[in-house]
């Protein structure tokens, strides 16, 4: 790729962040980014047009302040005309990415929608971290070919090829800057979290009472049972902090992902029963990322044709995950559009089918 | 003629003595002490030699306190239900829904030790005394304000503070009893302030200072609240301090001795960034080190088109400007920069005998009963949880009216109507034991006309 001398900086970079992934899996991810995108545009949706009518009638009633870029942008509150082109075409890019018609294009529209709907919701409110990885994956998307597999490009390319009679050769390897990108900000995040709590909050962190404050404090679902006890909140402190601050190990050592992936979903799960985070989905499911997501139909047909208890723990897996994805967006996106997202998966993973 | 104008003179003249006196001594008996408060039907709290009982159905039974209160002098009751309790210690508050004794929040102008009397007025301010010192707090406002000598305040010792039949308050000290009216005159008011309300610039700090001027009963204090924000916080030197860059709306309250509370403006306040993030010179300063960063990843001398050497230095030059502007954010820490964060969130630590405050919304049904709402089901929530609620407890009708219009959507088929709401800040104790919810703070208790 280049002709530097291998151990260079540069070199090295290329290596951490333009390294070549399956197609499949880069277009599997431009997919999910493109559709968690949408969940979130759809869900700040209630908050950006309330603002957007206030400026349009009586004018702003939350203060704006704005975030910086918005600022350095020179972007100002919108009425109700413009929220709503944005939403318009936040959407239709955001689904045109997510089938994968003109992939870079529709991601880069649908990224640049993403980032202006977020910076009106958050200049009016407060920024919250559920969604850098969002929008950094979202961001990188349109600078590598998420094109090139599980879209509609790459039918439309392959079915022009095989009409006028070209050979259709399998498609190479592509550059995974977007899946490098989420991977690296993920556990940038993650870690921050901890190391933030280990090196303000200091060893009376894990007194248990500021756990127990944290909980407390949101009244969630399980708060009460799951905060209860000062000796038992210290205990969950080290868990915490600890899957926290060691989350980057998944980067050096990919083996580590079957504790830290699971572990890091749990703890979203469990924020979300005792605080007030809402279920975080833009963050646990961007952990994606971390997997090779073309492998997926392959290892779960594996794993109902190994007998009836793999077969019947894959099918309740999987459904439960599918049905705890589709009941959350369900919030805020309609039922049909998730039913043919659904269809979608399913397609595609009878199309996967080996043999 | 002329004596009568004389005897209508001197008249006039010691009326107006009297009256000019804050303190007047009267012979006007005092009404009993409180013994026992009903905090709810069959359900009492009362004062023995040294403690507070809980006296119901099931017997008589020490209250429990969150806090050594030592010998508790006093007992009142404020009028929406909350029992404050004067002792050794300051001042303590329970009610009939948390039956146990915790200090009152109460940020300023209370008593810490040594209180032995207290008496709540129709207002809802309790009027406190030790054996030297005489005030007046607020619970709803967390702050309160003790008199000083040159509010025409008797000299020591006071042995007991009660509301007379007449609403009037009577103070009794060793040399005998005085009564005191509160509130009389006008409400504060401003004195001077600025010509113009256009908006003001606070310094990179987030201070600004304000020029105006209050008049008030006893002199005023100014608290400010940001719009959107429910606690009214102290401005001294008429400096508000530590406002956050972006706009804000701050609101000037007066409060006089009597912690009669008036508006006495509203700013449109600009905090400007910090130097280090100036919309002007930073991009540019980051657009020269993007352009460095351009020059050394560039593969000079290299093979391979201009035009693909320009986009793979572009594509390095962007990933290593992303890598590095999320590992700066995440030391500097400056939200507003989203997507790049930093990471301060939940690094508070709390101890033991912290409190927690949370939003309270209590549905009033019309058959007496009292219902717990949750924020997210009323739909009051956003950011935080005072961002759509502290404008019902300060700001227009209209906002209550709102809320009870939520309230009232709450009401399942077959069950009373609601014809009211109590919005209070909750408080969560953290003890050695555990969790102990206590009495929250009510802020607004609505009814529907």
């Amino acid at each position: 790729m280049t002709s530097e001398a291998p151990c260079s900086f540069w070199s090295w970079l290329d290596r951490c962040f333009l390294a070549p992934v399956p197609a499949a899996r880069l277009g599997a991810l431009r997919a999910l980014v493109c559709g968690v995108a949408l969940y979130d545009v759809w869900l700040y949706a209630g908050l950006v047009f309330a603002d957007a009518k206030a400026v349009s009638t009586t004018g702003a009633e939350r203060p704006w302040t704005p975030l910086f870029f918005m600022q350095v942008l020179g972007l100002d509150p919108v009425g109700l005309e413009v929220a709503n082109l944005v939403f318009v075409v936040g959407t239709v890019a955001l689904l045109l990415g997510l089938v994968g018609v003109l992939s870079r294009w529709s991601c880069a529209v649908g990224a640049l929608a993403f980032f202006y709907w977020s910076g009106l919701a958050y200049s009016f409110g407060k920024p919250h971290h559920d969604k850098v990885a969002l929008a950094f994956a979202l961001m990188a998307l349109p600078f590598a070919n998420v094109g090139a597999r599980v879209s509609v490009d790459a039918v439309l390319t392959a079915w022009w090829q095989r009409r006028r009679g070209y050979h259709v050769f399998p498609i190479a390897p592509v550059s995974g800057l977007p899946i490098w990108i989420t991977q690296f900000t993920l556990a940038v995040g993650y870690c921050g979290a901890g190391s933030a709590k280990l090196l303000l909050g200091g060893v009376d962190w894990f007194n248990g009472y500021t756990l127990q404050g944290i909980m407390l404090g949101h009244d969630g679902a399980w708060s009460r049972t799951f905060a209860s006890s000062v000796f038992w909140c210290q205990v969950q402190s080290l868990g915490v902090v600890f899957v926290q601050t060691a989350f980057p190990l998944v980067l050096l050592w990919p083996r580590s992902r079957w504790f830290f992936l699971p572990a890091a979903m749990g703890f979203h799960l469990m924020t979300w029963m005792t605080m007030d985070t809402g279920p975080y989905m833009r963050v646990w499911l961007l952990l994606f990322a971390f997997t090779p997501m073309e492998q997926i139909p392959a290892t779960l047909h594996a794993g109902c044709r190994r007998g009836p208890l793999p077969a019947i723990l894959t099918v309740v897996g999987v459904g439960a995950f599918v049905a705890l994805v589709v009941g959350v967006a369900n919030q805020v996106l309609p039922l049909w559009a998730l039913l043919a997202g659904l269809l979608w998966l399913f397609g595609a993973w009878v199309r996967a089918r080996p043999g | 003629m002329r004596w009568l104008a004389l005897t209508w003179l001197c008249g006039w003249l010691l009326a107006a003595t009297v009256a000019a006196q804050d303190f007047v001594p009267t012979t006007a008996a005092l009404p009993p002490a409180v013994a026992a408060l009903e905090v709810a039907p069959g359900l009492h709290f009362s004062l023995t030699a040294a403690a507070v009982e809980i006296r119901d159905a099931t017997g008589v039974r020490a209250m429990a306190s969150t806090a050594p209160t030592g010998t508790v002098h006093a007992l009142t009751m404020v009028p929406w239900g909350t029992v404050v309790a004067g002792g050794e210690n300051g001042v303590f508050v329970a009610d009939a829904q948390h039956p146990v004794l915790d200090r009152a929040d109460v940020h300023d102008g209370a008593p810490a030790a040594g209180v032995i009397s207290v008496a709540a007025d129709r207002q809802g301010r309790v009027w406190w005394c030790t054996s030297t010192s005489f005030g007046v707090l607020d619970l709803r406002l967390r702050f309160g304000r003790a008199f000083a000598a040159t509010d025409g305040l008797p000299p020591a010792t006071f042995t007991r503070v009660a509301i007379g039949d007449d609403g009037r308050l009577l103070l009794a000290t060793a040399a005998g009893t005085f009564r005191y009216e509160p509130d009389v005159g006008d409400a504060p008011r401003v004195r001077t302030a600025p010509a113009s309300q256009s908006p003001l610039t606070a310094a990179a700090n987030g201070d600004v200072t304000l020029a105006i001027e209050v008049q008030a009963r006893g002199g005023a204090t100014l608290r400010h609240r940001r719009r959107h924000h429910h606690l009214l916080l102290p401005i001294e030197g008429n400096t508000v301090r530590g406002l956050r860059p972006g706009w804000h709306v701050v609101e000037v309250h007066a409060v006089d001795r009597d912690l009669r509370r008036t508006i006495v403006g509203e700013y449109s306040i600009e905090v400007p960034l910090p130097r280090a993030f100036d919309p002007r010179a930073l991009p540019l300063a980051f657009a020269a080190c993007l352009l460095a960063l351009f020059g050394c990843s560039y593969r000079w001398g290299g093979g391979g088109s201009v035009a693909r050497r320009c986009a793979l230095a572009l594509l390095r030059t962007g990933v290593l400007a992303v890598v590095v502007l999320q590992l700066l954010a995440a030391v500097l820490g400056y939200g507003r920069s989203w997507p790049f964060v930093g990471f301060s969130m939940y690094t508070e630590n709390w101890h033991q005998n912290d409190v927690l405050f949370r939003p309270r919304i209590v549905g009033l049904r019309s058959d007496g009963s009292r219902v717990p709402l949750h924020e997210d089901d009323l739909g009051v929530v956003q950011d935080g949880y005072w961002q759509m609620l502290a404008e019902v407890v300060y700001g227009a009708e209209h906002h209550r009216q709102a809320l009870f219009a939520k309230v009232a959507r709450q009401r399942r088929a077959g069950e009373a109507p609601f014809v009211g709401f109590v919005l209070a800040d909750g408080r969560i104790r953290l003890t050695a034991h555990g969790p102990v919810d206590v009495a929250p703070t009510v802020l607004v208790t609505y009814r529907a006309p």
